[in-house]
């Protein structure tokens, strides 16, 4: 490691090419997106003065598309920041090239998850009510309700993921600070915060990402608890389950990590940055996918196998559904969820593809958006005193589409103002990782980072 | 510039290192049996102990306890609890391995060497399945739903206790042939103990070829270890909780329990790694940096455990369901203060005290904790059992008695003779991984300060 | 206000930067008056000049702790405050408070760590004024704030002798 310059300027100049030019493929997607966003919001009007019987949802299906959505987006959400704190606690020098794009994921998939609690709403305009402040209404939030606990945890993981997204942008920030000119100078010395890279601003730094690392873990492991919680605190057949909570945070953590394969392979492309995210880093991903969804088997085998167990009637009947007229969400899940990821995981030749990993990725999260489905729909259609179906109309599909137009369209957005891989860390990288000669053999070594806390 | 010249310099002068030479110094220089000294008189007792259990359980417990369900359940208990936190022991060090933690190589042979257990438990697996008898007749009265619904439990239960015991038996077997091969060439030739390891080193002789097929069964065995006691957990979890609780079939059990299984074997590994460094008299052992790390390993396993604890408890008091939650509230309002004691020994002391660095990096603050959370395990037995019984039974047959605590102390014979049996034949501490670990790592200069420099090790199964 | 110079080297590699400021440590020019500037960290002791004491370890549990009140206060003092009676249920109940006073104390923590790092990590003074846009094209900046000419004419020289890529001065109040 001799001269740092040259290579800084390097990567200086590749990661903030995304930012400083602006092609005609960013403006195709941003355009795209926009007007699948544009539909989706012109169907969420037309449910606003026609009201809520626009979407499928009748007695006693309650809950449809809307929640589905809530259920899958919180989940997508959570990988990103798993990936990046995960990864930061256990040392894994090669998460560097990934750590932005991911917690980028996650504030935009959290974005789009908390509009839908206010969606699903009958009154849709009320939404502030759940909002505690002293009121001449006769009513006020009641935080007995998982439902309040859920908008609790949202807010806090939202605003947890920002800061934790935030502070590691300052450095690059600067970055952008002084490579601009005009409004783009502005905007990042405003956004840099007077940041000059001192040693006493790193420490700090350090110190903070450590702390926001250690303890944002159990805020997303609570996040997605709370969601599951809406339905395990009920005492709906087949919602009534004690292992919900944790088998929700693995089925969000598969979708995520998922989603997190589909953005590297799609952000790689999109912004030629062959140089640094490497087939490696496609490995260790597809890994974790691998391991997460053994782990989120288990406990959905665990799920429904506690309730074949019991032989009793009402706790049986989810599975019936499954296995009768809903027997498509389980092949759909059964294929993508579990049968394309066991056929091309096991083999690193698939793993280290980018092209595969999308489609890996892509397929677990068709599995499990199909497995939110079958979490929410079969249960509610079968419940203590009325039995009911649920199709989705119109409306709750375009809805649907819409929400992954609106991620689309704050990630290609956000792309812009952002450099999708962090500057720093991968400089960081640069110096502590190095290649040593032993014996014929080129092996890496790197220095062993501090421990955290 | 970082300074990275000098890996695999010398590799002779690592092994030949005092270091890595102490590894082997229990077994070479193992002088005959003595009758006198600490190690003695604790081989004595634990032998004592297993002898009259077994006296116990057999000659008096068969016979006269016949219709003492409490007795039989105490017995069980005791015997899941054992086996649960040495297949812990095992699935520890096998996650360590997957993780390439790189301060795993000193505990990795303490943590394997508990596979030894099972010999132990297949001895006792006879009297389980009797047992199981004499504790069915507490769920069967008063209730529509038996106890065990599933004749065919037993099966599952031995063949998922049985391979989880196998794979850890195989993965110590083939880990140590290494230390087998390099005991072979330092002991006296012809000597019975050199004829003793030349036969069970199996022609080792440090070919590339063997070390690439270690490396990749040893691969193979690490998911093979922690596939099978992930299913020998989740099979006792399933097989005995959920079936005896009634009306409550909670399905968070089996994880629960995998995770408490995982949370006693940290503890024990610190404890034997602890007693292990001072009966061998191999200080470096066992360092601050080891223990730092088994904290905060079992930090993250304490709050995974109050989490799934926390979320069995929540579903039951939020449904408000009157069977469900009169036993989830029996625990509590019968016991109160084992639930205390449970919390606290499975939830707080790991958690809480190990986020003190100055207790969390000493000896005797780890293992304080790591007492507690044995503790706590323990009474979670009791309490996820009893309070499905105690309406069925007089509260006298279920608390323990002068029997059923010798029991108790037989079985934790048992461990510790385990233990004191396998260090006069396997290095305590892998020759070959403490060589691996040495010439893996080296301190270098950066600017103004030193790092640690380590290579960057590959996959498990890649060479 | 301090009437000073402040000398800036600028080094294209670690270790002449870490030469560099290990010398001026060893003249005793005072950690206050040394300023390492980089475009990535380096690990603890490689490059370090700072050594004012950070509070953010407590920072975290003090607000840990105002968040767990401001929580309770939330689900049961309100509940309490705008009493709402419904069928046999209790006004205040433990697990949904724990739940809430869990979610405020991660929210305060969270949100003071951070605004407490960023307090932390101001730059005050003569340190406020260094900059240089070299800086983030890879470059490692020691500056050293000196009192009189001979300093920063010592200052000067030791960079010149370990091969910095260039030498500044600013010379000037710092307020």
């Amino acid at each position: 490691m001799g001269d740092m310059t040259q290579k800084s300027e390097d990567i200086n100049k590749d990661l903030t090419r995304g930012v400083l030019q602006t092609t005609r493929s960013w403006w195709m997607c941003f355009l795209f997106f926009g007007t699948v966003l544009a539909w989706g919001t012109g169907c969420f009007v037309w449910q606003l003065v026609h009201g809520i019987d626009v979407y499928g949802m009748e007695r006693p299906n309650y809950w449809g598309a809307p929640i589905i959505n809530f259920v899958y987006w919180a989940g997508v959400a959570l990988s990103g920041t798993m990936i990046s704190a995960i990864l930061r606690l256990l040392h894994a020098g090669w998460r560097r090239s990934i750590t932005r794009m991911t917690e980028t994921l996650t504030v935009c998939a959290l974005l789009v998850a908390g509009l839908f609690p206010i969606i699903h709403l009958g009154r849709n305009w009320v939404f502030f009510w759940l909002v505690p402040y002293p009121n001449e209404r006769g009513l006020w939030p009641n935080y007995k309700s998982p439902l309040l606990w859920d908008a609790t945890a949202i807010s806090v993981y939202l605003v947890s993921s920002v800061l934790f997204w935030y502070s590691g942008l300052i450095p690059d920030f600067a970055v952008l600070r002084d490579r601009t000119t005009g409004w783009r100078h502005e905007l990042y010395s405003m956004l840099a915060l007077k940041w000059k890279g001192s040693d006493r601003e790193w420490k700090r730094l350090r110190g903070v990402s450590a702390i926001l690392t250690v303890m944002i873990i159990p805020v997303f492991v609570s996040l997605h608890t709370i969601v599951g919680w809406d339905f395990g605190m009920s005492i709906v057949p087949g919602w009534h389950e004690s292992i919900f909570a944790p088998y929700f945070v693995c089925g969000a953590l598969y979708s995520g990590a998922g989603a997190v394969l589909v953005i590297m392979c799609l952000v790689r492309r999109a912004y030629h940055l062959e140089k640094y995210i490497l087939p490696k880093h496609f490995d260790n991903v597809a890994k974790i996918v691998m391991t997460i969804g053994l782990l989120w088997f288990y406990f959905f085998a665990g799920d429904a196998w506690s309730d074949w167990f019991t032989e009793d009637p009402t706790h049986i009947n989810w599975l019936v559904y499954l296995f009768g007229g809903y027997k498509w969400a389980l092949i759909t899940l059964a294929f993508f969820g579990m049968l394309v990821p066991l056929v091309t995981l096991p083999f690193k030749r698939l793993r280290t593809s980018p092209w595969a990993m999308l489609a890996v990725g892509v397929s677990v999260n068709i599995a499990m958006f199909t497995e939110r489905i079958i979490v929410v729909v079969p249960e509610a259609s079968r419940s203590w005193l009325a039995w009911g179906d649920y199709t989705p109309t119109w409306v709750d599909v375009s809805i649907t589409i819409g929400a992954f137009g609106l991620f689309g369209f704050l990630y290609t957005l956000l792309s812009k103002f952002i450099p999708l891989v962090s500057l720093w860390e991968f400089k960081e990288g640069e110096v502590v990782d190095a290649v040593v000669t032993v014996g014929n053999a080129q092996v890496p070594v790197t220095v062993r980072e501090e421990a955290i806390g | 510039m970082l300074d990275t010249e000098h890996f695999f310099d010398n590799p002779s002068d690592i092994v030949e290192s005092d270091e890595v030479a102490s590894s082997l110094r229990t077994i070479m220089i193992r002088p005959g049996v003595r009758r006198r000294g600490l190690l003695f008189f604790t081989t004595l007792l634990c032998s004592v102990l297993v002898i009259a259990a077994g006296v116990v359980v057999w000659f008096w417990g068969y016979p006269a306890q016949r219709n003492n369900p409490g007795f039989w359940h105490f017995s069980l208990i005791s015997m899941l609890f054992w086996l649960s936190v040495t297949q812990g022991m095992v699935a520890v060090s096998a996650i360590l391995r997957l993780a390439h933690a790189s301060w795993r190589y000193m505990l990795n042979r303490v943590a394997d060497v508990a596979s030894l257990f099972g010999f132990w438990v297949f001895a006792i697996l006879p009297f389980l399945v009797v047992a199981r008898g004499r504790i069915y007749v507490l769920g069967a009265s008063a209730h529509s739903n038996n106890v065990w619904r599933t004749a065919g439990s037993m099966l599952f239960d031995s063949l998922a206790i049985g391979t989880a015991y196998l794979a850890g038996w195989m993965l110590l077997y083939l880990t140590s042939i290494p230390d087998f091969g390099a005991l072979r060439d330092k002991l006296p030739a012809d000597s019975k103990k050199q004829h003793f390891y030349r036969r069970i080193a199996l022609s080792w002789q440090g070919a590339a070829k063997q070390w690439r097929t270690l490396r990749l069964a040893e691969g193979v065995m690490v998911f093979g270890v922690i596939v099978s006691f992930v299913a020998s957990q989740t099979v006792q979890g399933w097989d005995f909780q959920l079936a005896s609780a009634r009306d409550w079939d909670s399905s968070i059990f089996a994880p629960l329990y995998t995770v408490g299984s995982l949370l006693g074997g940290l503890a024990l590994t610190a404890l034997v790694a602890t007693a292990t460094s001072h009966a061998a008299k191999l200080p470096n052992l066992v360092t601050s940096l080891h223990y730092d790390n088994l904290g905060r390993f079992m930090i993250g396993l304490g709050l995974v455990w109050f989490y799934f604890r926390w979320c069995d408890y929540l579903t039951a008091w939020y449904g408000n369901i009157p069977e469900e939650w009169a036993l989830q509230n029996n625990r509590v309002t019968a016991f109160p203060i084992l639930a205390a004691v449970m919390v606290i020994g499975c939830f707080v002391v790991p958690v809480f005290g190990n986020m003190f660095r100055a207790i969390r990096t000493s000896p005797v603050g780890l293992c304080t904790i790591s007492v507690c959370v044995l503790i706590g395990l323990a009474v979670q037995r009791f309490l996820d059992t009893v309070p499905t019984f105690a309406p069925n039974y007089p509260l006298s047959a279920l608390i323990p008695s002068a029997a059923t605590i010798l029991v108790f102390a037989g079985l934790s014979g048992m461990f510790v003779l385990t233990y004191l049996v396998a260090a006069r034949y396997f290095p305590v501490v892998s020759w070959w991984g403490l060589s691996k670990r040495l010439s893996r790592m080296h301190e270098s200069t950066l600017g103004n300060g030193s790092v640690d420099v380590m290579l960057e090790d590959p996959p498990i199964w890649e060479t | 206000m301090d009437n000073g110079t402040t000398v800036l080297g600028l080094f294209r590699a670690l270790d002449p930067a870490a030469k560099a400021l290990k010398t001026l440590q060893e003249e005793e020019r005072g950690w206050r008056n040394l300023l390492v500037l980089s475009a990535m960290p380096f690990p603890e002791g490689v490059l370090e000049a700072d050594k004012s004491k950070s509070r953010l370890t407590v920072i975290t549990v003090v607000c840990a702790l105002l968040g767990i009140v401001l929580g309770i206060g939330l689900a049961a003092g309100t509940a309490l405050l705008y009493v709402i009676h419904q069928g046999g249920k209790p006004v205040v109940s433990g697990p949904p408070t724990a739940i809430i006073a869990y979610e405020c104390m991660m929210l305060v923590a969270l949100t003071g760590v951070f605004f407490r790092a960023l307090y932390e990590m101001r730059l005050k003074g003569w340190q406020a004024k260094v900059h240089d846009p070299r800086i983030s094209e890879g470059m490692i900046g020691i500056a050293v704030r000196c009192s009189t000419e001979s300093e920063a004419a010592d200052a000067e020289k030791i960079f010149r002798d370990l091969a910095a890529a260039d030498v500044t001065r600013d010379s000037g109040s710092a307020q």
